[in-house]
């Protein structure tokens, strides 16, 4: 089984401080890291027993070091994406998506890997976007997996309660940082980890409109009736219209 | 010139320090309680490769050099002296004895079951009349046939009762002595006459053996004979450069927790209305230390960057280790200081750290031993 996770750079915040004396955030010393919801992803895929682990990452080539910490702890092959791309976009979980999805397209996994709030601002959609983009099926903010042939079971964590299902590969996972402690990385993991090869895969910038109403999840597919567009006011409007005329409020 | 660690070595140091900080802090004062290391520890650090830092992976080392040796060593300092102690001894200065003098079939006997942790390494060179005169050595080695036999008594060497193979010195021609009359042998704890005697009670360092090790007739096959005949002290010396060098890094890593936790209780504990820190005396103890720590920590690098050169290290190992253990007494002391009556009690940290610093100016050469090979390797170069 191959396996991608797709990894968010993520900031070591115990190296950065604020400087008193210049009045500002010193991040001089800062450097990225390895999040541990995605650390936990290759933890998953190891006790699943993926015959490849890929990790994937839009990041610079100054933050590298990511990647190959994901090769300390189990990966087996390193994907660091270059696309031309304003630092905005970045944070567009939609841009991030279609990016990701180009590559994941190539590498063809069964089941790929996000943290809950990865790779972008923070929103946690990515990962159930990737999902809709591919029609993989999603298996959100898991805490613990199994896998019987193509038949994988998960329990996740939403709101601070146990769900769980099982869904048939392709999947797309998103794992919840209470699915445990990660393995920590071993000095033989790092020597490994400096001698995996890693690929540099330049993809062009993603199509500056992507229309909405081609995404839709599996389960959801076909069901979509309307999609709202327009100012935030205007979505407020037509989104309590239609649910007045359900009879909703 | 560039200060920046290479990427293997900085990713080694966070490494560590996860594991010092999940791992062996949490059971530091278990280690200190119980004079051991829970089994489970130690085969978590053999599985994770700390048995084999310097050793190339020919050798199934982890290849990371005297560099990422020194900054394991210091991470691993943080914790509790027993851990470093462990792995200094053992890849420190035996192992390395082995790695630097052995022939290509002793290197590929016993480098490989050592940097995988199956073989636990001692070096065996101070006797009860031969400490900081180490030529002084009574231990007697006489070749007979295939074997030499070996009789005489070692002490206070560290990882003895728990070694499986031992670098012991011995002398082979009483009238050259150093020069030319010690030998050195790689004997194994099963070799017939080898036997573990008292195993020492210390003043710090719990958790770590320290035992006797008696050769009664000993037998040991020729083929282990290390390095050249006569020239074992060539090898006590050299492998005793490396040893140096980690035993400064963990006498770096214990001095900067020191210096946290210090900080910590100085914004924390208030007195006269405000934080002990606000003080100038506590601000100037803590000044000194960092300042300190921060000169031995990059002394410590550029001996680790030397050796890994193959440059030869004697002055800078003997310096580096004279300055650290030195600095890392002032600054536990300075530690224990700060926190007052807490700092004493046996029960926080910093009066074990305070016990532990101790033995740093002694053991691996004393620091009065250490001045004389610098004094004598700066008069010798300005002939």
């Amino acid at each position: 089984m191959k396996v991608c996770v797709c990894i968010k750079p993520a900031w070591e915040v115990f190296d950065t401080y604020f400087s008193s004396s210049r009045g500002e955030i010193d991040t001089s010393a800062a450097a990225r890291q390895l999040p541990v919801t995605e650390r936990l992803g290759i933890d998953f895929a190891s006790q699943l027993s993926a015959d490849e682990i890929v990790a994937v990452s839009w990041t610079d080539a100054a933050d590298e070091s990511v990647l190959r910490q994901a090769a300390a702890v189990g990966a087996t092959r390193l994907v660091r994406i270059e696309c031309e791309s304003p630092e905005a976009d970045r944070m567009d979980p939609l841009v991030v998506s279609s990016v990701l999805v180009e590559v994941l397209k190539s590498v063809k996994p069964e089941m790929v890997f996000f943290g809950y709030r990865s790779p972008e601002g923070g929103s946690g959609a990515v990962g159930p976007m990737v999902a809709a983009m591919l029609g993989y099926a999603l298996l959100p903010r898991c805490v613990k997996l199994w896998r019987d042939g193509d038949l994988v079971t998960f329990r996740s964590l939403e709101d601070g309660r146990e769900m769980s299902g099982s869904a048939r590969l392709p999947v797309v996972v998103t794992v919840h940082p209470a699915a445990g402690s990660p393995k920590s990385p071993s000095p033989l993991g790092i020597r490994r980890a400096m001698k995996t090869p890693l690929e540099v895969v330049r993809i062009d910038a993603p199509r500056s409109e992507i229309d909405l109403r081609a995404i839709g999840t599996n389960e959801f597919k076909g069901r979509v009736r309307q999609v709202l567009e327009g100012s935030p006011a205007q979505m407020v409007q037509m989104l309590r219209a239609q649910l007045r005329e359900r009879g909703a409020i | 010139m560039d200060f920046t660690l290479p990427e293997e070595i900085e990713m080694l140091r966070k490494t560590v320090r996860e594991f010092v900080e999940k791992r062996l802090l949490p059971i530091s004062m278990q280690v200190e309680e119980e004079d051991k290391i829970p089994d489970e520890i130690v085969e978590e650090m053999k599985d994770m490769g700390f048995f084999g830092l310097p050793f190339p992976e020919e050798y199934d080392g982890v290849g990371m050099g005297e560099l990422g040796y020194v900054v394991a060593l210091e991470e691993l300092g943080a914790a509790n002296a027993a851990f470093g102690n462990l792995i200094g001894a053992h890849t420190g200065i035996a192992g390395m004895s082995i790695y630097l003098d052995g022939t290509p079939a002793q290197k590929q006997k016993y480098i490989p079951p050592m940097a995988r942790g199956e073989m636990i390494g001692a070096f065996a060179l101070t006797e009860p009349n031969a400490g900081s005169d180490a030529a002084a050595i009574e231990t007697t080695a006489r070749r007979e046939g295939d074997n030499y036999i070996l009789n005489g008594s070692k002490m206070w060497i560290t990882n003895g009762p728990i070694a499986n193979v031992v670098v012991v010195f011995a002398v082979t021609d009483k009238t050259l002595g150093a020069r030319g009359g010690i030998s050195a042998f790689i004997v194994e704890n099963t070799f017939p006459g080898y036997r573990v005697g008292k195993v020492d009670k210390k003043m710090g360092l719990h958790g770590s053996y320290t035992s006797e090790l008696i050769f009664e007739d000993c037998v040991v096959p020729a083929e282990n004979l290390l390095g050249k005949p006569g020239l074992g002290f060539v090898t006590a010396m050299k492998a005793l450069d490396m040893g140096r060098i980690g035993l400064a890094a963990g006498a770096v890593g214990a001095a900067q927790k020191a210096l946290e936790m210090s900080i910590q209780w100085a914004n924390q504990r208030v007195q006269f209305g405000k934080p002990i820190g606000e003080q100038q005396a506590i601000q100037w103890m803590l000044a000194e230390m960092a300042t300190e720590i921060h000169a031995a920590r990059l002394m410590t690098y550029h001996a680790a960057y030397k050796a890994d050169r193959g440059e030869r290290v004697s002055r800078e190992a003997a310096m580096v280790k004279m300055f650290a253990s030195e600095m890392a007494c002032r600054v536990v002391d300075k530690a224990v200081q700060i926190h007052g009556g807490t700092g004493y009690m046996a029960e926080h940290p910093v009066e074990r750290m305070y016990r532990d610093a101790r033995i740093l100016k002694i053991y691996e050469g004393t620091n009065e031993i250490q001045r004389l090979v610098i004094a004598r390797d700066l008069l010798k170069a300005g002939k």
